[in-house]
């Protein structure tokens, strides 16, 4: 559940571990157990690919009222697909997307159970790297409303 | 509302007893709402329609070539986001299209604008882009609004 006091990194880790326990790892098998597959930073070591990583990239809020310390607080979270080619990348962006989109309301777990309100998907930009080996990935903005 | 109304007053009339009307009217009476200065709203927003859309395109377009100004900025280094000057070629292709009305595009067309924008497997994303965009939208908002009171 997000609280009011760490609010950015607990969207953050709620999204991170919602994809981690849902999406199926397409290395299941193969990829070594010190390696996440779900990330909350851009990784600096040599990492298996395909994966996935999650960012708090803006924050916005408004008033709820004049004289109100209340605010609506409006997410922006990247949630980047980096895979090695064209059917992975959208097979992995499929299941992201789904499961973002239908963990809402029913059932344990949801964005709602953790207090995060109004869902929307506002892009998902293609940056593919060139070369038949480049890394191909998609950067899909998300957004999410919390009431502090 | 009014569908309630007209109904109503079908019901009086059909009824026709002094008690059932006396109390219709009274309901008509809780549910008699009058807007005063509507007609001269409506006149005056009818005169000034033009003018607003006119202002409204015109602060459109103005936002673009401030977000470029802002994008600038950012790949010169003047702001939060890393330097992307080696030749220049990035910073000068930042243009603005204002061709369509209500709408204003800032683009680049270099290639490894893209690369620069996003990051890639080798490089971290420096969101030129994307932070001028949030740094400027209340500011944007501000003028919108302010071109059309």
């Amino acid at each position: 559940m997000v609280s009011t006091s760490t609010l950015l990194s607990d969207t953050i880790l709620f999204v991170r571990n919602t994809l981690r326990t849902n999406v199926t790892d397409p290395l299941l098998s193969t990829r070594p157990s010190t390696e996440k597959w779900v990330m909350t930073s851009y990784p600096r070591r040599a990492v298996s690919y395909p994966n996935i990583t999650v960012k708090g990239v803006n924050l916005s809020d408004v008033p709820l009222g004049q004289q109100s310390e209340q605010r609506r607080v409006e997410f922006e979270i990247e949630v980047r697909i980096w895979a090695r080619n064209e059917k992975e990348k959208n097979n992995l962006f499929d299941s992201v997307y789904t499961h973002m989109r239908t963990n809402q309301f029913t059932g344990a777990g949801t964005s709602y159970n953790a207090n995060l309100y109004d869902f929307d998907l506002l892009s998902a930009v293609e940056v593919d790297e060139e070369g038949e080996q480049g890394i191909k990935s998609r950067v899909c903005m998300y957004k999410y409303n919390f009431i502090t | 509302m009014l569908v309630i109304i007209n109904r109503m007053v079908i019901y009086v009339k059909l009824i026709r007893k002094k008690l059932l009307l006396w109390w219709n009217l009274v309901i008509l009476n809780m549910l008699n709402v009058q807007v005063k200065g509507l007609r001269k709203a409506i006149r005056h927003l009818g005169k000034n329609r033009a003018k607003k859309l006119s202002a409204l395109n015109q602060s459109i377009h103005n936002a673009g070539f401030l977000l470029e100004g802002e994008v600038k900025n950012s790949i010169a280094g003047r702001k939060a986001e890393p330097r992307s000057v080696d030749t220049g070629q990035f910073m000068n292709s930042v243009s603005t299209d204002n061709s369509k009305r209500f709408q204003s595009r800032v683009f680049t067309a270099v290639k490894h604008g893209r690369y620069l924008e996003y990051g890639t497997s080798r490089i971290k994303p420096r969101r030129h882009f994307q932070n001028s965009g949030y740094r400027l939208k209340p500011k944007i908002i501000k003028n919108i609004q302010s071109a059309l009171t």
